[in-house]
């Protein structure tokens, strides 16, 4: 297969050149061979018709038979100088006696052998020289009849083949040069095109696209898909941005909350106060340092390299596990706790399943107010497992649900309460890995996380 | 104890290096992975600490070779990576344990004391006593004093994990991990609501606490009568 415009119009070129050449030659051959069966169904239909009339009349008659038909001249005039029909004129005769002397005939050529003869050459009357198909037959006293047709029509029909397919040749070449040249042109056009916008986008411009002329063609698909891979990719460039932008953000407080704390021991006297700024300035590097993980924890699961490692889990259990880890927290806060589970197993990792109720009971607890009761259903739905945690606190305003699972977001009415923003993230980026989907459901009041994760096939 | 260390990162190593020498362990630290097992197989040590990223061969390497060679000390790896594959190939290569870089001071002491004197479980242990606390592992029963303490299953294994290291200072990660195999940290105080009401149990009708709080590093539980 050709793979430049180039190689490929060269082969279309070569191919239509083939089809032309193989056309005329097929046809040629065609016509020749039945020019030539007509030219001998000519002979030997006058060759019949002379030696019945021989076999009727005698020898002599037929010479003054044929002589009397080469000097007719008009309608059913048959040899050169009828110049009635251009085809009848083609034939010839000669007839030659038992002694071998010429009796009849116009034929200027030296006597064929006997049977048919292929390409005899004889003179014409103008004097020209020709080729003919020659037939002589023996006569029964001894004599020979010979008749000959031109084979000028069969030249002339080459000639004829060769001019046509010439000008079907050049017609051909003609065409297709102009067709590689138009469609060169169009596809470097557009190529340019391109160029010049993917250029420009290196060069930084990021809000430029490809550029579409509406016509839905190749180009225009080509462009539109291009368009929307650099949209995503602007999108998810953005979203770095953002990230890292809020990254930073989130890092200045706690870093000058430890800078500060530093700052004041170095002026502060040891003891106890020397102490408790110490531990403090720890606890504000830890905070650091689980930001910095969870991050990473998201950017692991989110690479999907953590799928090699999946195994069937007991998803009931797993939530019935964590329950009872959380149960002595909810009771301790007032807050009625109740578990709900239906067996289900899905294919994933136990402890990252374990960490997204985790996650979704630990904002349960901080950001609702003590005594508000907390709920965990698990059940199965055909091929899905529905994991549901739901609580009667403040909820999340429809506005900001979207909002909820992108890294670092902190909706307002959480913003005083402890975290980084990163948990629901891990907990969207968790259900992903396992090929699930995470959302929040309609509840009035409170708030439902509502997961749905593909169940294991038995 | 006689502590081998394997750590390229010089400051890491020295600051390693001198805080376990004040706690009175014998230290030789090396930064090169190739060397680290010459000097391994040479003589015995009590504990191995790797670090996963040093010239040459790997820790995990390191440590494949000396198990290969009838090494059979505890080792603890330490690494900057936390993927989960990196935490089961450690294990499988013979490690005993696993922590993440960057992590205190304390914590590393916490599972060096928990690694050292881990007993071997030939003989089976049913009873654990600490001062007055008496667990008897068959009948899942706790007492002080004497005095029957009715505990939940997983206040059981906590204060089994306890018991188990008593004396030494058992940090919240290590709870976690060991005692409900979370290999995760909660955002909440899920460890201190737990402790708590073991202390609670345990401590009812009692003048000191069984259980100590060390600051910045995590619980201990004590022996007063003792």
């Amino acid at each position: 297969m050709p793979r430049t415009v180039w190689g490929l119009a060269l082969a279309v070129a070569l191919i239509c050149g083939a089809v032309t050449t193989l056309l005329a030659v097929g046809a040629t051959l065609y016509v020749h061979r039945e020019l030539e069966r007509q030219l001998d169904a000519r002979i030997e239909t006058e060759t019949k018709g002379l030696l019945g009339y021989y076999e009727d009349h005698g020898f002599e008659p037929l010479v003054q038979f044929i002589t009397m038909r080469e000097q007719r001249v008009g309608p059913g005039a048959i040899g050169y100088l009828s110049g009635v029909d251009a085809a009848n004129r083609s034939t010839a005769y000669l007839l030659i006696d038992a002694q071998g002397r010429r009796r009849a005939g116009n034929l200027m050529a030296a006597v064929p052998k006997p049977g048919w003869s292929e390409f005899v050459r004889f003179r014409r009357p103008n004097g020209s020289t020709g080729v003919a198909q020659a037939m002589n037959s023996t006569l029964s006293d001894g004599g020979q009849l010979i008749v000959t047709a031109d084979r000028a029509v069969i030249q002339q029909m080459h000639w004829a083949m060769l001019k046509l397919f010439g000008i079907g040749w050049a017609a051909t070449l003609l065409l297709t040069t102009a067709a590689i040249i138009g469609f060169g042109r169009v596809i470097r056009y557009r190529l340019n095109d391109i160029e010049t916008s993917a250029q420009a986008i290196m060069a930084g411009d990021f809000s430029r696209r490809m550029p579409l002329d509406g016509s839905r063609g190749e180009f225009d698909r080509l462009s539109l898909i291009l368009n929307r891979m650099l949209d995503r990719m602007g999108a998810l460039l953005d979203n770095l941005r953002q990230v890292s932008g809020d990254i930073a953000h989130d890092l200045r407080t706690p870093l000058q909350r430890v800078r500060n704390r530093l700052d004041a021991m170095t002026n502060a006297a040891a003891g106890a106060a020397h102490e408790d700024q110490l531990y403090a300035a720890i606890q504000d590097m830890d905070d650091l340092l689980d930001l910095f993980s969870s991050l990473l924890a998201i950017s692991e699961i989110e690479g999907q390299s953590v799928r090699a490692d999946f195994k069937p889990v007991r998803l009931d259990e797993a939530v019935g596990e964590i329950a009872d880890i959380y149960r002595p927290a909810m009771e301790d806060e007032g807050r009625a706790f109740t578990v709900r589970t239906a067996p289900a197993i899905v294919r994933g990792d136990r402890r990252l399943l374990q960490n997204v109720i985790a996650n979704l009971l630990d904002n349960a607890l901080l950001h609702t107010p003590a005594g508000t009761p907390v709920w965990i259903g698990l059940e199965r739905k055909v091929d899905q497992a529905i994991l549901t945690v739901r609580d009667e606190g403040p909820g999340i305003p429809l506005a900001e649900h979207e909002r909820a699972f992108q890294r670092l977001t902190r909706l307002d009415a959480s913003r005083s309460a402890p975290g980084h923003g990163l948990g629901l993230s891990l907990v969207a980026a968790i259900v992903e890995a396992h090929g699930g989907k995470v959302g929040i459901a309609p509840s009035e009041p409170g708030l439902t996380i509502e997961i749905a994760l593909p169940v294991q096939s038995e | 104890m006689n502590i081998f260390l394997l750590e390229d990162d010089a400051e890491t190593a020295s600051y390693l290096v001198g805080g376990l020498t004040e706690l009175g362990h014998q230290v030789e630290a090396c930064e090169d992975g190739n060397v680290a097992i010459a000097a391994i197989m040479a003589r015995p040590f009590d504990i191995l600490v790797l670090d996963r990223m040093v010239p040459h061969r790997d820790g995990l390497s390191v440590l494949k070779a000396v198990r290969a060679g009838g090494c059979n000390a505890p080792a603890l790896l330490l690494t900057a990576r936390s993927r989960i594959e990196d935490r089961v190939d450690g294990l499988e290569a013979g490690a005993d344990d696993y922590l993440v870089k960057p992590f205190a001071f304390a914590e590393l002491v916490a599972r060096l004391n928990a690694l050292a004197r881990r007993p071997p479980p030939v003989e089976t242990v049913t009873t654990l006593r600490v001062g007055a606390i008496e667990m008897d592992l068959l009948r899942r029963t706790v007492s002080r004093a004497g005095r029957e303490i009715d505990l939940q299953p997983r206040e059981f294994s906590l204060l089994e994990y306890l018991l188990h290291n008593a004396g030494k200072v058992v940090t919240r990660t290590m709870l976690l991990d060991r005692v409900w195999n979370l290999g995760f940290d909660p955002r909440t105080n899920i460890v201190e609501t737990h402790v708590s009401r073991l202390r609670a149990k345990l401590d009812e009708g009692f003048e000191r606490s069984a259980i100590r709080t060390v600051r910045g590093a995590g619980y201990m539980i004590v022996d007063h009568e003792g």
